[in-house]
């Protein structure tokens, strides 16, 4: 009873810090997006906090049974821990989940400012170097003009080496990321690995983007059955270490998998168009992997009893 | 431990290893020059051990710890033992190690590593663009000036045996001297600012008249004359020497003339030339009597006195206004920066921004003297509209004492306005933008002038249009931007904390520097941290007292490398995210403080996480 309760308990904790954690992180995130050069404003409003919560309670709810199973691994549980952890993951990825997900799905770019440009500092735009001296309306007032001057860094050719260019009242140079300076974004640019952790971060938002289709409902609970799979990897080496390497390793396959279909990959796209000509009609390929996780780990845990039973006859 | 020692070896070994047959073997190169590619692929492999070091031990730390306590628990059977106490001062000293290492690692050697790498991925670049502009100088018949473009080129591109050919092609042909650099005498080379004649003689009316009236006794008749003149340029209204002076003067010129119609033809050539020199250095034609007296320099057997003194004067007078293009000729190989850039924002908001290609250091001098490449002013006015813009191919720049410089000249170049010129600063920066031939005279390098339509009205501004100018900025100002412009990551601790400050001042971003330097002070504690949460996680995960190692297991190791290192580069973007918050929050003076603050509370949160485990 101790040991169920102890689990309950976990499960919670795992929820709550998720939570805290992620909300703290997003804020983090907002304030640095909105850093604009020359103007001291500290953005910060009980709003975003409320947002960075709403935000990361379905990530962590996501987490949870990697967490749990970690748990798991650190402090063994016998059948009763066993059962208890399924009871709480059904229910997370059956109810809580999908209801989250879309409950807590809304628009949070409003907390994201976007292009502003404060004048008399230098930024760089690709190949040029902009020094914005003024910045004003354009004639219709619809959209910001820049005068100043520019540089070309790179790719020079004779002809340019020499003179910088003069910037006329052009339309303002825009940023492709969230960061609204790009000061900012060039500094603070996320690198292709800590892209690849905020898209799998970003998986319920575009699962509830996605989730018109009963056929989306069930992929998400493959997933999640999948995730709960693991728990049968959590003593697959005796040593507790290398346990955990097999179920971090093999959470981030999965979800990748999965944020690859619900971000809608190109790459992905083709693969599974490709993949439809060997797979029964109308069952797409996404649902097949995950599936095939499920199988794997299944077929893991039995070979595991059997391994157990062969220990100790 | 001495097995961790054996596994943290191998683990590091392996990694130097693959990194440098990944750098000989697999990896696509960028465009480089022949002779530098085996000593770019060391580097790049240096960089990628560099760059995957951390992962690397912090895995070896994490096995490691893993094995021990799963080999040693010792009697943790409760929560705050002095066992966990003993494991906590080994874990700490091992992660010191590491943080020391590391530190060193990652703030001093990637650092130059990633500095040279960039040097030789540019040299290419520099490369085309020098032959280029040497082919299109040929073309346009400037032979000696083809020359020194293919010259450079050539230098960067040693083993190219086409380019050493057209190198000497080129030399024969434009006849150039390639002469050993002298020795120069650069003491006056902070003097070169153009004065009025009261502060370059600081002698008086009367001394000048002595001296004029000594030189007549000894009969170097020029000597005489133009001290005598100087008496006169120096007297006030009621100078009594005056009439002295005067006489002097007109004595001196009937010698000179008598000298001239002597009838010995060679020397009356001779006299003739020296006097046409001696004339244009009266009337302030630096240039035109420089160029007579290096002639007559040149021609002459025996020194004259006459002619080297009137050279050596000439010479000084026109370094004020001019450099010799020769300075400059093999410099751009020697370039150790690129894209040099920075504005002056002035109280009333007008603002001058500044931008030079390459710049060149001349260390002899002390770092004194640099030459700018592609360099150019532009004007804007306060309300951010263009003025005019100055542009020049090569420029030489010295830093100047702010004593030195004129009342009228601070004025005109609003030194006048910065606020600690009179307290503070002590030197700063004075550029030179028109040169000349050191030889022949081939006219005047002089800058280009652009003005905004509404500009060119002003007939005043076409006036103002000068050779040289003054930077209203400290010159050590000037030295922390050129270190900022070649990578704010690779700036050193001293330069970042002094620039911090200053930066938006000359249109950079404060709060860049602030984070990149709280970042680096921040390492060793956030490194400290990652290691106390992996021993953490070492002794949540040990192996098992009894359980027998199994040698498979070696081989998931490598699995571990690209977590940890995903871990790694998570946690410190998320310290990055941190810096600019606090930033934020503590403005550029509290914002260590608070990251600080914030990091030791964690550190804090975790020993007592680890004092607290149990068996």
């Amino acid at each position: 009873m101790k040991q169920i309760l102890r689990i309950i308990a976990a499960f919670f904790l795992i929820c709550i810090l998720g939570t805290v954690c992620g909300a703290f992180l997003f804020i983090l995130y907002v304030q640095c997006t909105s850093y604009v050069a020359g103007s001291e404003t500290v953005v910060f409003s009980l709003g975003m906090f409320e947002a960075g919560i709403l935000k990361s309670f379905p990530v962590a709810l996501m987490l949870s049974p990697l967490f749990m199973i970690l748990y798991l691994i650190r402090h063994p549980a016998k059948i009763g821990g066993a059962i208890t952890f399924f009871i709480i993951q059904a229910f997370v990825w059956i109810f809580l989940f999908p209801f989250c997900a879309r409950l807590l799905n809304f628009d949070a770019s409003v907390y994201f400012a976007k292009n502003v440009v404060s004048t008399g500092y230098f930024r760089r735009y690709g190949n040029f170097l902009y020094y914005y001296s003024n910045i004003s309306p354009s004639y219709n007032r619809s959209f910001e003009v820049g005068s100043g001057i520019r540089f070309k860094l790179s790719d020079l050719s004779v002809t340019q080496v020499k003179k910088p260019e003069l910037v006329e009242k052009e339309a303002l140079r825009k940023n492709l990321t969230d960061f609204s300076d790009s000061l900012a974004e060039e500094l603070l640019k996320p690198p292709l690995l800590i892209q690849g952790i905020q898209n799998l971060l970003a998986l319920p938002e575009r699962i509830a983007q996605n989730f018109d289709t009963w056929l989306n409902y069930f992929i998400v609970l493959s997933m999640g059955l999948a995730l709960m799979m693991l728990f049968f990897l959590r003593k697959l080496a005796r040593w507790k270490l290398v346990d955990t390497l097999f179920v971090i390793i093999s959470s981030v396959c999965i979800l990748s998998v999965n944020s690859m279909y619900f971000n809608k990959l190109d790459l992905f796209a083709k693969i599974s168009y490709s993949a439809q000509e060997i797979l029964p009609l109308g069952i797409p390929l996404i649902l097949c992997l995950n599936v095939l996780f499920i199988l794997i780990y299944t077929i893991t845990a039995v070979l595991l009893l059997f391994r157990k039973k062969g220990v100790e006859e | 431990m001495k097995r961790g020692k054996i596994v943290t070896f191998i683990c590091v070994f392996l990694l130097a290893v693959s990194c440098f047959i990944w750098s000989n073997i697999v990896g696509n190169l960028p465009v480089l020059l022949p002779h530098s590619i085996s000593y770019y692929k060391f580097l790049r492999a240096v960089k990628a051990f560099l760059m995957l070091l951390p992962a690397v031990l912090c895995t070896a730390f994490l096995i490691d710890f893993s094995i021990y306590f799963g080999r040693n628990p010792g009697e943790a059977f409760e929560r705050f033992s002095y066992e966990m106490l003993g494991k906590y001062k080994a874990v700490i000293i091992v992660s010191m190690i590491y943080v020391l290492l590391l530190s060193l690692s990652n703030l001093v050697f990637l650092p130059n590593v990633s500095k040279s790498l960039a040097y030789i991925e540019r040299q290419p670049d520099n490369f085309s663009l020098y032959y280029e502009m040497a082919l299109q100088n040929k073309e346009e018949g400037k032979d000696d000036i083809a020359y020194r473009y293919m010259l450079m080129a050539a230098q960067l591109n040693p083993l190219d045996a086409d380019i050493q050919a057209l190198k000497t092609k080129y030399e024969i042909e434009s006849e150039h001297i390639v002469k050993s650099v002298k020795k120069e005498d650069y003491s006056f080379v902070e003097r070169n600012i153009p004065q009025d004649e009261e502060i370059a003689s600081p002698s008086n009316c009367f001394d000048m008249v002595c001296k004029a009236k000594q030189a007549f006794a000894e009969g170097r008749w020029l000597d005489a004359h133009y001290f005598a003149r100087m008496a006169i340029r120096l007297s006030e209204p009621k100078d009594i020497s005056v009439a002295d002076a005067e006489k002097i003067s007109f004595e001196a010129w009937k010698k000179l003339s008598e000298v001239e119609n002597s009838g010995d033809k060679e020397l009356a050539a001779l006299f003739e030339k020296k006097m046409e020199g001696y004339n244009a250095f009266i009337r302030g034609d630096y240039l035109a009597s420089y160029y007579v007296f290096n002639e007559l320099k040149k021609m002459q057997r025996t020194p004259d006195p006459d002619v080297e003194r009137y050279f050596k004067l000439a010479q000084k007078n026109l370094e004020g206004q001019y450099f010799f293009n020769d300075e400059y000729k093999d410099m751009q190989k020697y370039e150790t920066l690129s894209n040099l850039y920075f504005a002056i924002k002035h109280k009333d908001k007008s603002s001058e921004v500044y931008f030079a290609r390459g710049v060149t250091n001349l260390r002899k001098q002390g770092n004194l003297v640099r030459f700018l490449r592609d360099f150019s002013i532009t004007y804007f006015d306060a309300k951010g509209n263009f003025v005019k813009m100055i542009s020049v191919p090569y420029a030489k720049m010295y830093s100047v004492p702010v004593d030195m410089i004129s009342t009228e000249q601070k004025v005109a170049y609003r030194l006048i306005e910065m606020p600690d010129l009179s307290t503070s600063v002590k030197f700063i920066p004075y550029i030179q933008l028109a040169s000349v031939n050191r030889e022949n005279n081939e006219g005047i390098a002089k800058p280009e002038y652009d003005y905004a339509a509404s500009a060119l009205k002003d007939k005043g501004s076409k006036a103002a249009e000068t050779n040289y100018i003054f930077v209203p900025m400290s010159f050590d100002d000037f030295n922390s931007i050129a270190e900022a412009s070649s990578g704010t990551e690779n700036m050193d601790l001293f330069s970042l904390l002094s620039f911090m400050n200053v930066a938006s001042k000359y249109g950079y971003s404060t709060e860049v520097f602030s984070i990149i330097l709280q970042e680096k002070l921040l390492y060793p504690l956030s490194l400290l941290i990652l290691l106390l949460l992996f021993a953490n996680m070492s002794w949540n995960y040990r192996i098992g007292e009894e359980t027998i190692f199994k040698f498979k297991w070696i081989f998931f190791v490598p699995f571990f490398v690209p977590i940890v290192y995903l871990f790694i580069q998570a946690t410190f973007y998320i310290v990055r995210l941190l810096c600019l918050v606090v930033t934020y929050l503590g403005g550029t003076r509290w914002a260590l403080f608070l990251a600080v603050a914030f990091e030791v509370i964690l550190f804090t949160l975790l020993s007592v996480l680890f004092l607290s485990r149990k068996y």
